[in-house]
């Protein structure tokens, strides 16, 4: 039996997570949008070629042989209605904490995001997702600020266009990382 | 002319005797008829509706092919995605169980909504081939329940468990239902299939013709 990890999708209603996902994991996006009602899941196998590169452990031969999946969850963005979800953050290994880089608001509403994580999960690994990259014209955030947010909480940013397919594989590379250092290497 | 005696001498044991048996034979009587009523009562209360409380992922397997093996009339079934996942024991378990009641009834009821991923392309042809009906889960969401309807029972299972995947381990099971107490979930299982589902169908390959140059 693979390996897995318990990953978490969250941030604001329509900043693109259950897109990210399609995108992901079928390589497909959908235009219209539906919100998602309580959480969305699917198990996804990360190729591990990439995201096994520099890391050393000593059970590093058998996790290659077993593989690594993640068992993604996609939490309603709604956040007044979180209170029905804060069920589903319970053990989770890593998180994206996702905004549309043309809303400010879903911006500002990081630390929100962050705080609820760190309550109800601990203190997991997570990313920086800034998804809508291709609507150049719209950006609503200086690329400065959106830096400074997360080396002020010390977490890789990725930015991302799940419309475009831009570095989709890469962030949850990048989680995949993270989480392998964080339940091997600590 | 002769005539015959009027009275007949018979010996006390012979009257006692007679009259033992007569009671003998009432008493086997009553003990007949009090076992027959009390098997009629242990009847009537084994179909006597109810509803039991189900909390294991195990459990809710076993009540589940014990469902579907009873059935004789119809199947109806909404599988959650713990059922089919491969982490969780695969999907052949439920979906083979299923395809033999069908082939063995032909003529049964047997329609499901599950949540379409490609592992389970060849069994949904296979099951399409024999004529139970597929419905598949539109939407991007966990669904919250399972729903599987017999002849005279229900199981529903809801989502309780959230730690890695989603799984449904706490049901109730509704045994030896009155109609009216089944209809409300055969409601329940056609709204979802209109609002949630659609339809799956086999299609014919189209054969490719060679048009011929004039």
């Amino acid at each position: 039996m693979s390996y897995r990890g318990k990953t978490l999708l969250l941030g604001n209603a329509e900043v693109g997570k259950t897109s990210i996902l399609a995108r992901y994991a079928e390589g497909i996006f959908k235009d219209e949008y539906e919100a998602t009602i309580g959480a969305n899941f699917i198990v996804k196998e990360i190729d591990l070629s990439n995201v096994l590169k520099g890391l050393d452990f000593e059970d590093k031969e058998d996790f290659r042989k077993k593989g690594f999946k993640l068992y993604i969850w996609d939490i309603c963005g709604q956040y007044d209605k979180l209170f029905v979800t804060e069920y589903y953050f319970y053990n989770a290994l890593g998180a994206f904490v996702v905004f549309d880089i043309t809303k400010e608001k879903s911006f500002n509403d990081i630390n929100l995001w962050v705080e609820k994580m760190k309550s109800l999960s601990g203190d997991i690994p997570f990313v920086l997702v800034a998804n809508k990259v291709d609507l150049k014209n719209d950006f609503a955030i200086e690329e400065r600020e959106i830096e400074e947010k997360a080396q002020e909480y010390g977490v890789p940013l990725i930015k991302t266009s799940a419309k475009k397919n831009i570095k989709i594989d890469l962030a949850f590379e990048t989680l995949a990382k993270l989480i392998i250092e964080k339940s091997f290497t600590e | 002319m002769k005539r015959g005696a009027n009275y007949q001498v018979i010996p006390i044991e012979r009257i006692f005797k007679s009259i033992r048996d007569e009671y003998k034979a009432k008493i086997e009587d009553t003990l007949i008829l009090e076992d027959t009523i009390s098997k009629l009562e242990v009847d009537e209360e084994e179909t006597e509706p109810r509803v039991w409380s189900i909390n294991s992922k195990d459990k809710i397997r076993t009540k589940i092919k014990d469902l579907v093996e009873d059935a004789e009339d119809r199947l109806l079934f909404i599988i959650t995605p713990d059922l089919l996942m491969e982490e969780l024991g695969g999907y052949e378990w439920i979906l083979k169980e299923l395809w033999n009641k069908k082939f063995a009834n032909p003529d049964m009821e047997l329609i499901i909504a599950l949540k379409f991923f490609d592992d389970l392309k060849d069994e949904i042809k296979k099951l399409l081939k024999i004529g139970v009906k597929i419905h598949y889960i539109v939407g991007d969401n966990i669904i919250p329940f399972g729903l599987l309807i017999g002849d005279n029972d229900f199981i529903l299972t809801t989502l309780d468990q959230v730690q890695d995947a989603p799984e449904y381990t706490s049901g109730l099971w509704l045994e030896h239902g009155r109609k009216r107490q089944i209809m409300g979930y055969v409601h329940l299982f056609k709204h979802f299939l209109s609002s949630e589902c659609r339809e799956v169908g086999l299609t014919t390959k189209k054969k490719k013709t060679i048009e011929k140059s004039a």
